[in-house]
C-alpha cells in the first residue's frame, strides 16, 4: 500500500507542486491588494469554487486514467484488497491537496502572524483545514462520478451544498464537513471495486446513494413546476411572444406577495395605499408619490446585522463585516476574536497602529481595553455596530464614539443606509431615522428624529419603502418573505412620520399569496418527507438565517388537499416503481425496498430508483456497448484476483 | 473661476458663497447657527449664526405674512394675518414642519403657497388642515430607458408664478435624447392641485417664456450665431415675430405681460440696464414679420444718477407690473416706477435714518395702496434683516418678528462697519468703483491705511459679477480685528453698465484689470482712517501726498477664484504690493482655465459660455492672445513670488485643475517661498457647507492676523466644534509653508482658538446703530 501510495504521489508530483507554488503566487497577490484574513463574499465563493473545481478536477483524472482497462487490470493486480488500493490512492490524492491547498494557506498565514503586523487569531489557522476539506469533498465526489455506471453519479454534488452552512456557529462547521466527507468518501470507496459496472447493492451504500440523488431530483422538480406553472402562465395570456417580451414580474395578480415584491418603491407604496381609493389623504398621497423621491431598503440592507448578532460567534474564518475603514488615515480595523478587540493595521506601511476596545478607547495594548462582549458588525466604513451600541471611528482615528444605544432587549439588525439627509438603522423591534447631518456634525450620543415600530416580525420583513414629503417620510413596510407557504401572512403597512418625529399609522393592506397553492406548495407536493427534512436540517444548523423555518412551523402541515395530492403523487410514485421494478427483473426484497423508498420520498424516490437499478442482464440479452467494453477486462480481473 | 453661471453647472447657492468667500458683500450669512460661545461678539461663529427668520412673505393683498422660521432640524412655516399693519396675534398657526423647505411664494389669489425646495415644488393649500402636496420635481431628472433602450434626461426650471392666473406657476421643461436629434423644450403650467398643462412644446431652444393670452407666447432664445439674446412673440398658428435682441452679457429678462404691455428688463438701448416696455398688439397685429425697427420701445427711467444697472426689480404680485427698480451696485436704491411710491419711499427712509430697505408695496388696480406692506431692513451693519410692517394709510412703521430675530443671537450693528462707496481715478484715468470698511474700533486721529491700519484687499471672482455694500460675515470679522477691508470692482465688472464690463478688453494678469487693483490701493495708501470714516461715500481722486516711503506696506490681498487669479497676479508682478496673500480655487493660467471649460456650459441666457467668453471677455483661441495672456498669467510670474502665500483648492473643482495648483505650489515651494496648500478633496469650485467656510473663515482670519501684524487672539478653546474644523483643517493641508506656523502647534496640530463665553444677544437697541 505505501508502494502505491509513494508511486501515485510520484505520479503527480511535478503537477502538485505546480499547482502549489500558483497558489502561493496568488495568494501573494492577493494579500498584496486586499486583506487575506477577511476575505469579502465574492471572494471567498471564489476561492472556495476554485479548491472545488480543483478537487473535482483531480478525482475525475486520477480515476477516469486508472479506469482504462489496461490501467485497471494492472491497479488491481496487486496483493490488496481494492478498499486498500483505494484507500492508498485517496491518501496521495489528501497529500496532494495538503500540499498544493493546505500548505499555502497555511504558510500565508504563519506570515502574517510571524512575520506582519495584523493580528491573527486561532481561528484562522482553520482556514487551510476547511479548504482541504471542500477540496477532498469534491475529490471524493470526483471519484464516485468517475467510477460509477449511472449517468445521474453526478448528483451527488449536491451534498457540499451544505458547506453553504458557513453561518452554522463555531466548530458546527466542522461537523457538517466530517458528515459530507464520510458520505462521499464511503460511495467512492463503494464504487471502487473490481467490476465498476455493478450498481450498488448494499443497503448503507445504496442509501448513501439514493439520498443525494433524490434530493437533487426533489428541487429539479419543485423548480421545473414552478418555471411550468410562470411560462404557461405567460403563454397562455399574451401567447407564444409573450415568452420573449413579457416583463416576467407582471403576471403575478395585483394584491399578491409577488406582484408586490417585484415593484419598484414608487409602485409598491402606492400599491400599499390604494388599499383604500375613497380616504382623501391617501388619494392624495398617491398622486404625490410619482414626484417624491422612493428609497427602497431590502435585501443585505436590512438584514445585515440580524446575520451576525443572532449568532453567538463570527464563523470560524470568514468575517462578515467585522472591519472598519478609516479612509482618512488609511488604517483598517479588523475585529479579533481571540482578544473581542479591534486591531488597528495601516493599510500604508502595513504597521500596527493600536487596539480599540468597546469603551471606545485607543491604546497600543491590547490588556487595557475593555474587551466587547459579542462580536460588533460594521454596518458601513465607518460606523459598527454591537448588538444594542452603535459607534462611529472618531475623526481624529483616536477611538469609537458611542452614537446611539438601544433599550434593553432590542437589537441592532440592518446596515446603516444614509439617503438624503437621513440615515436609517433597523433593529429587532424598531426602524430609527436619525438626521445625517447632525450624526456627520456632532460627536456625542445622537437621538433618532424618529423610532417607528415595526408592524409585524423581523423575520417575515420583505422590504421598506420609503418617500420623501416635504413635511416628514411616508413608510411602508412590506410582510411576507415567509409568506409563500402561509406560515406568515403577507400585507403592506403604511406610517406617516413628520418632521418632529410623530409616527401616525395610515392604512394597511394584507397581501395574496400570488400562485396557486400547488406551485406554492410544490416542494411538499414532490415530496413531503424531503421538504421537512430540508427544513428541519437548514432549521438546526443555520438557526441564525433569517427567514429560518422554526421547527413549530415544520410541523404545521400544508393544507388537506395538498396532503391528499401529495400522497396521491406518492402512490403514483410507489407504483410506478413497483411496475418498473418488475420489469427491471429486481427480486422481489429489492421491489418492495425501492417501493417503500419511491412511496416515502415521492417522484424523486423513483428517479432515484431509475438511478441505480438497471435491466437484468441475462446471458441471452445483448450487453450494451459500454457494459460490454468495460466490463470485458473487469471480469478478467476478478478471475486473477480469485487465482490469488 | 468664479464664471458666470453655466446652467445646470453652478448653483444660485454656490454662486452666493462663493462671492461671500470672493469678498462679495450679497452674503446673508449661510451658515447654520454655531454654539455661539465665544467673549468676542463679533467672533467667527457669531457672524455665522443664521438668522431664525429665514424669509417673510407678503400675501398679494398685503393681508396676511407667511413666515419661515430656521429650526433646529430645517423650519417651520407660519401664517399670521395681519390688520392695519400690525399682526394679530390670535391669528397666528403653524402651517408645516419640513427639513428641506428653500423658499416659499404666494400663489396671486392668496388661497395657497407655492413651497420649493432643491429639487422638488410643492403647494400648500391654506385651508385649515391642507397638508403639503408635491406638484413638480425640477432640477435634472434621469428618465428611464424606453422599449428601444434609449435614456432621455429632463430638466426642469421654474419660471414665475403666474400673477395673472389665480394659483398657477409656469415651469420649463428641456427633454434631451442622447443624440440631441430629439431635444425638445416645453413650457408648462402646474396648478396648485398638481395638474400639469403643458402650454407650448418646440424643438428651440428657450430660457424663459410667458403666456400672452390668445394662445401667444413670449419666448426668450438664445441665437447661437450672433451671439445675442432674442425675444420673439409666438402666434398660436406657430407663426413668430421678433420683438427685439441684446447682447450676450446684457442681464435682459421677461417680466410680464400686463394689458398687453410686455414688460422687459435689460440693456435694450444705452449702456446701462433698467425697465423697459412693448405694446405686443402694435406687433402681433402685423402679420408681415419682423421689422424690428417700428417696434418703439417704452423706456422707464434709469439710474437717474446714471452709474449703476438695474440689480432687482418689485413686481405687483396679481398683475406683474414693475413698482420698484433697485439699484445697488454703489448703495441700495430704490426707484418708485408706479406713481405714488416715491412719498411712501421717502416717508419709509426717514423713519428708518437712511438706512438700505426693501419693499414690497401693494396697489389696487387703479394704483391705489391697498393692504399692508413689507419693509425689510438690510445692510452691511445689519447681521440679519429686519423686518418691517408699513400700513400706507398712516404710514406707521413697525417692527415685526423682532423677538424671533433676536433670538437668532445677531451681532449688535454697533460692532459692525460700516460698507462705505468708494471711487477712485484709476492710472489711466478711468473712474473705477470699489467699497470700504474701516475697522470697528477707533483708532486715533493719525492712523493710516497700510500703515497703522493693516487694509486687506478682497478681489471678487467672475470677473463678471460685483461687490455690493452688503453684510459679509468675512469682512466684518477682518474689520473687526482691526483691518480694513477694500474690495474693488475693477473694469469688467458688472453693474456699472456695459461699456464699463467691456472696458476690461481681455487685459487680464498683469495687465489693466490688475492694475485698476493696484491704482485702487495706492489711492488709499496713506489715508487718515478717521477722515474716512467721516465720509458717506470716499472719492479719491489721486494717490495721497503724505504717503511716507512704504518698502512694506500692511497690506493682503487675497481673492477666490478669479479674485485668486489676480491675487497671484499681484503676488507676481507687484511684489511690493502685499506682504501676503490668499488664493483661493485660483486658475494659474488664464487660457488653460477656460479651454478645459466644458463645451456644453451654456449662460443663464442659453448661449455657450465658451462662444461668449470668447466674444465678450478674451478669445483665448486667438494664439497671439493666448500668447499675451499667457506671458501676463501668475504661472509665468511665478519666479517673481516672493511673499508668503496660502493656496486653498477643491480636488473636485471642474473649473480649476487642482493639479495645475500643485504644481504652482510645489514650484513655490521648491524655491524656498513660504507657500501653504490646503486641498478639500471632496469641494468643488466653491467653498461650500458650513464646516467649509467655517475652517476657510478661521484659516483667513489667522493667516492675514499673523501677516499683518494684528494682535492674535489669546486663549484656548477646546470645544468639540473647533476641534471638529482644526482636525479638518489637520487632514486637508498638503504643504505646510512657515506662515502656518503660527497656526501650528509642536505636533504639527492646529493651535486651540480664543477662549469661550456667551456672547451678549442684540437687543432692540442696537436697531439705532446703522
Amino acid at each position: 500500500m505505501l508502494h502505491l501510495l509513494r508511486s501515485e504521489l510520484m505520479r503527480f508530483r511535478t503537477l502538485a507542486f505546480s499547482f502549489a507554488l500558483g497558489h502561493l503566487v496568488l495568494l501573494a497577490v492577493v494579500d498584496s491588494a486586499a486583506d487575506l484574513l477577511a476575505p469579502d463574499a465574492l471572494r471567498l465563493a471564489l476561492s472556495t469554487a476554485l479548491y472545488a473545481v480543483l478537487g473535482l478536477a483531480f478525482g475525475l483524472v486520477q480515476m477516469r486514467s486508472r479506469a482504462r482497462s489496461e490501467q485497471w487490470i494492472y491497479l488491481l493486480h496487486r496483493p490488496l484488497e481494492p478498499r486498500g488500493i483505494f484507500a492508498a490512492l485517496a491518501t496521495a490524492a489528501a497529500l496532494c491537496a495538503l500540499l498544493v491547498i493546505g500548505l499555502p494557506l497555511l504558510l500565508m498565514i504563519l506570515k502574517l502572524d510571524v512575520l506582519g503586523a495584523q493580528w491573527v487569531d486561532l481561528r484562522h489557522y482553520g482556514l487551510p483545514f476547511f479548504a482541504v476539506g471542500v477540496s477532498l469533498a469534491f475529490y471524493f465526489g470526483g471519484c464516485f462520478i468517475a467510477l460509477s455506471p449511472s449517468r445521474a453519479a453526478f448528483l451527488v454534488l449536491v451534498l457540499p451544498l451544505f458547506f453553504l452552512t458557513r453561518q452554522a456557529d463555531g466548530l458546527w462547521i466542522y461537523a457538517v464537513q466530517a458528515v459530507v466527507l464520510c458520505w462521499l468518501a464511503l460511495l467512492a470507496a463503494s464504487a471502487f471495486q473490481p467490476d465498476v459496472s455493478l450498481l450498488p447493492c448494499r443497503p448503507a451504500v445504496l442509501a448513501a446513494a439514493t439520498a443525494p440523488v433524490a434530493y437533487a431530483a426533489f428541487w429539479a422538480l419543485a423548480i421545473g413546476i414552478h418555471l411550468s406553472w410562470s411560462l404557461g402562465t405567460i403563454f397562455i395570456e399574451h401567447g407564444p411572444r409573450g415568452l420573449s417580451t413579457f416583463a416576467w414580474n407582471d403576471y403575478f395578480p395585483e394584491g399578491t406577495m409577488p406582484h408586490v415584491d417585484y415593484l419598484d418603491g414608487t409602485r409598491a407604496l402606492m400599491h400599499a395605499l390604494a388599499a383604500e381609493d375613497t380616504e382623501p389623504r391617501l388619494v392624495s398621497l398617491r398622486d404625490q408619490l410619482e414626484l417624491a423621491d422612493v428609497l427602497e431598503l431590502r435585501g443585505l440592507d436590512l438584514q445585515r446585522g440580524q446575520l451576525v448578532h443572532a449568532a453567538r460567534h463570527q464563523p470560524l474564518f470568514a468575517d462578515r463585516g467585522a472591519s472598519l475603514v478609516d479612509a482618512d488615515r488609511a488604517v483598517r480595523w479588523s475585529f479579533s476574536h481571540d482578544r473581542m478587540l479591534f486591531h488597528g493595521l495601516s493599510m500604508r506601511t502595513g504597521e500596527s497602529v493600536g487596539w480599540l476596545g468597546a469603551s471606545g478607547d485607543r491604546a497600543t495594548s491590547p490588556s487595557e481595553l475593555l474587551r466587547f462582549a459579542s462580536v460588533p458588525t460594521a454596518v458601513s466604513p465607518r460606523h459598527l455596530a454591537t448588538p444594542r451600541r452603535l459607534y462611529e471611528l472618531r475623526r481624529d482615528g483616536d477611538g469609537l464614539a458611542l452614537r446611539s444605544e438601544l433599550p434593553d432587549g432590542e437589537r441592532w439588525a440592518s446596515a446603516l443606509i444614509t439617503h438624503r439627509g437621513l440615515t436609517l438603522a433597523r433593529s429587532d423591534r424598531a426602524l430609527y431615522l436619525f438626521d445625517a447631518r447632525t450624526l456627520e456634525r456632532e460627536r456625542g450620543v445622537v437621538a433618532p428624529r424618529a423610532r417607528v415600530p415595526l408592524p409585524g416580525g423581523t423575520d417575515n420583513l420583505s422590504r421598506v419603502d420609503i418617500a420623501e414629503l416635504l413635511d416628514g417620510h411616508l413608510l411602508a413596510f412590506t410582510f411576507g418573505r415567509l409568506s409563500e407557504r402561509e406560515r406568515y401572512p403577507a400585507y403592506q403597512s403604511v406610517v406617516e412620520v413628520g418632521v418632529d418625529g410623530v409616527v401616525t399609522p395610515l392604512v394597511e393592506r394584507s397581501l395574496g399569496p400570488g400562485p396557486p397553492a400547488w406551485v406554492r406548495h410544490r416542494g411538499f407536493l414532490v415530496s413531503p418527507t424531503i421538504q421537512q427534512a430540508h427544513d428541519l436540517t437548514w432549521s438546526l444548523l443555520a438557526p441564525q438565517r433569517p427567514g429560518r423555518i422554526g421547527l413549530t412551523d415544520i410541523a404545521n402541515a400544508p393544507p388537506p388537499r395538498l396532503v391528499l395530492l401529495a400522497l396521491l403523487a406518492a402512490m403514483a410514485s410507489a407504483a410506478a416503481t413497483a411496475m418498473v421494478a418488475s420489469r427491471r427483473g429486481l427480486d422481489r426484497a429489492a421491489r418492495r425496498m425501492w417501493t417503500v423508498v419511491a412511496f416515502a420520498l415521492g417522484a424523486p424516490g423513483f428517479f432515484a430508483f431509475l438511478a441505480w437499478t438497471r435491466r437484468r442482464e441475462t446471458v441471452d440479452a445483448p450487453a450494451s456497448r459500454r457494459s460490454d467494453a468495460a466490463s470485458a477486462p473487469r471480469r478478467l480481473a476478478l478471475v486473477s484476483w480469485s487465482s490469488q | 473661476m468664479m464664471w458666470p453661471r453655466a446652467e445646470g453647472v453652478t448653483t444660485a447657492r454656490a454662486l452666493v458663497t462663493s462671492c461671500m468667500l470672493a469678498g462679495c458683500w450679497l452674503v446673508s450669512a449661510q451658515a447654520g447657527a454655531a454654539g455661539p460661545s465665544a467673549t468676542d461678539p463679533v467672533a467667527i461663529e457669531h457672524l455665522m449664526a443664521k438668522p431664525r427668520v429665514a424669509e417673510v412673505d407678503l400675501s398679494p393683498a398685503g393681508d396676511r405674512i407667511a413666515y419661515r422660521l430656521d429650526e433646529e432640524i430645517g423650519s417651520s412655516l407660519w401664517l399670521v394675518d395681519l390688520d392695519g399693519g400690525a399682526v394679530r396675534d390670535d391669528s397666528r398657526r403653524e402651517l408645516l414642519r419640513s427639513e428641506n423647505l428653500e423658499s416659499v411664494d404666494w400663489a396671486p389669489d392668496g388661497s395657497s403657497l407655492f413651497l420649493q425646495t432643491s429639487d422638488r415644488l410643492a403647494s400648500l393649500d391654506l385651508a385649515p388642515g391642507a397638508r403639503a402636496r408635491w406638484i413638480a420635481r425640477l432640477g435634472r431628472v434621469d428618465e428611464a430607458p424606453d422599449r428601444s433602450g434609449v435614456r432621455s434626461a429632463r430638466e426642469v426650471r421654474l419660471l414665475r408664478v403666474e400673477p395673472d392666473r389665480p394659483r398657477s406657476v409656469t415651469l420649463r421643461a428641456e427633454l434631451r435624447s442622447v443624440d440631441g436629434a430629439d431635444d425638445s423644450y416645453r413650457l408648462l403650467r402646474v396648478d396648485a392641485s398638481g395638474h400639469v398643462e403643458t402650454v407650448l412644446e418646440t424643438p428651440i431652444r428657450f430660457v424663459d417664456a410667458l403666456d400672452a393670452g390668445d394662445g401667444t407666447v413670449i419666448l426668450h432664445r438664445p441665437d447661437g450665431e450672433t451671439l445675442e439674446q432674442v425675444f420673439v412673440a409666438r402666434r398660436s398658428d406657430g407663426s413668430e415675430v421678433e420683438l427685439v435682441r441684446c447682447d450676450a452679457i446684457d442681464p435682459c429678462r421677461l417680466v410680464a405681460v400686463v394689458d398687453g404691455t410686455l414688460w422687459l428688463r435689460g440693456r435694450f438701448d444705452g449702456d446701462l440696464a433698467g425697465v423697459s416696455s412693448l405694446r405686443l398688439e402694435a406687433v402681433l397685429g402685423d402679420r408681415s414679420g419682423s421689422d424690428r425697427a417700428r417696434l418703439a420701445l417704452g423706456r422707464q427711467p434709469v439710474d437717474p444718477i446714471g452709474r449703476t444697472d438695474l440689480e432687482t426689480l418689485v413686481v405687483e404680485p396679481t398683475s406683474g407690473r414693475p413698482l420698484l427698480a433697485v439699484h445697488a451696485a454703489d448703495g441700495h436704491r430704490l426707484l418708485a416706477l408706479a406713481p405714488g411710491l416715491g412719498g411712501h419711499l421717502q416717508h419709509i427712509a426717514t423713519q428708518l435714518a437712511g438706512g438700505a430697505f426693501d419693499l414690497e408695496p401693494r396697489l389696487d388696480a387703479n394704483g391705489a395702496a391697498r393692504g399692508t406692506w413689507l419693509v425689510v431692513e438690510r445692510g452691511a451693519r445689519l447681521h440679519h434683516d429686519r423686518h418691517h410692517l408699513y400700513d400706507p394709510r398712516t404710514g406707521r412703521l413697525s417692527e415685526v418678528l423682532a423677538a424671533e430675530r433676536l433670538r437668532g443671537a445677531p451681532v449688535p450693528s454697533e460692532r459692525l462697519a460700516r460698507a462705505r462707496f468708494v471711487e477712485y481715478s484709476a492710472s489711466d484715468g478711468r473712474t473705477v468703483y470699489g467699497w470700504l470698511l474701516l475697522p470697528s474700533a477707533e483708532r486715533g486721529a493719525d492712523a493710516r491705511l497700510g500703515v497703522e491700519v493693516p487694509l486687506v484687499v478682497t478681489v471678487h471672482g467672475g470677473p463678471w459679477s460685483h461687490v455690493r455694500g452688503s453684510f459679509s460675515p468675512l469682512t466684518q470679522r477682518l474689520a473687526a480685528r482691526g483691518m480694513a477691508v477694500f474690495a474693488p470692482n475693477f473694469r469688467g465688472s458688472t453693474g456699472y453698465g456695459r461699456a464699463y464690463v467691456a472696458a476690461a478688453d481681455g487685459d487680464f494678469g498683469d495687465g489693466r484689470v490688475q492694475q485698476d487693483v493696484v491704482d485702487g490701493v495706492h489711492r488709499l495708501l496713506g489715508r487718515r482712517v478717521e477722515e474716512l470714516r467721516g465720509l458717506d461715500a470716499v472719492r479719491l481722486t489721486a494717490r495721497t501726498d503724505d504717503l511716507p516711503s512704504l518698502e512694506a506696506p500692511r497690506v493682503a490681498i487675497m481673492g477666490h477664484s478669479f479674485g485668486g487669479f489676480t491675487t497671484l497676479g499681484a503676488l507676481a508682478f507687484t511684489p511690493r504690493l502685499a506682504r501676503a496673500g490668499i488664493a483661493s480655487a485660483a486658475p494659474v493660467d488664464l487660457v488653460r482655465a477656460f479651454r478645459d471649460l466644458e463645451i456644453g456650459d451654456r449662460m443663464p441666457s442659453g448661449l455657450r459660455l465658451r462662444a461668449v467668453l470668447r466674444r465678450w471677455l478674451v478669445d483665448f483661441d486667438d494664439p497671439q492672445v493666448a500668447a499675451r495672456l499667457r506671458r501676463s498669467s501668475p504661472e509665468a510670474g511665478l519666479d517673481a513670488v516672493e511673499r508668503p502665500l496660502m493656496l486653498l483648492a477643491g480636488g473636485l473643482d471642474p473649473k480649476v485643475d487642482i493639479a495645475d495648483v500643485r504644481a504652482y505650489a510645489l514650484a513655490l515651494a521648491r524655491r524656498g517661498v513660504d507657500v501653504s496648500l490646503v486641498v478639500d478633496e471632496d469641494a468643488g469650485h466653491s467653498i461650500e457647507g458650513e464646516d467649509a467656510v467655517r475652517l476657510y473663515l478661521e484659516v483667513v482670519d489667522r493667516f492675514l492676523a499673523h501677516h499683518l501684524g494684528v494682535e492674535s487672539a489669546p486663549g484656548s478653546d477646546s470645544s468639540d466644534e473647533v476641534a471638529g474644523w482644526r482636525q479638518r483643517l489637520d487632514e486637508q493641508v498638503e504643504i505646510a509653508g512657515a506662515s502656518l506656523a503660527p497656526l501650528v502647534d509642536r505636533e504639527g496640530r492646529l493651535r486651540p482658538l480664543a477662549p469661550a463665553a456667551a456672547p451678549r444677544p442684540a437687543s432692540a437697541a442696537d436697531s439705532g446703530a446703522r
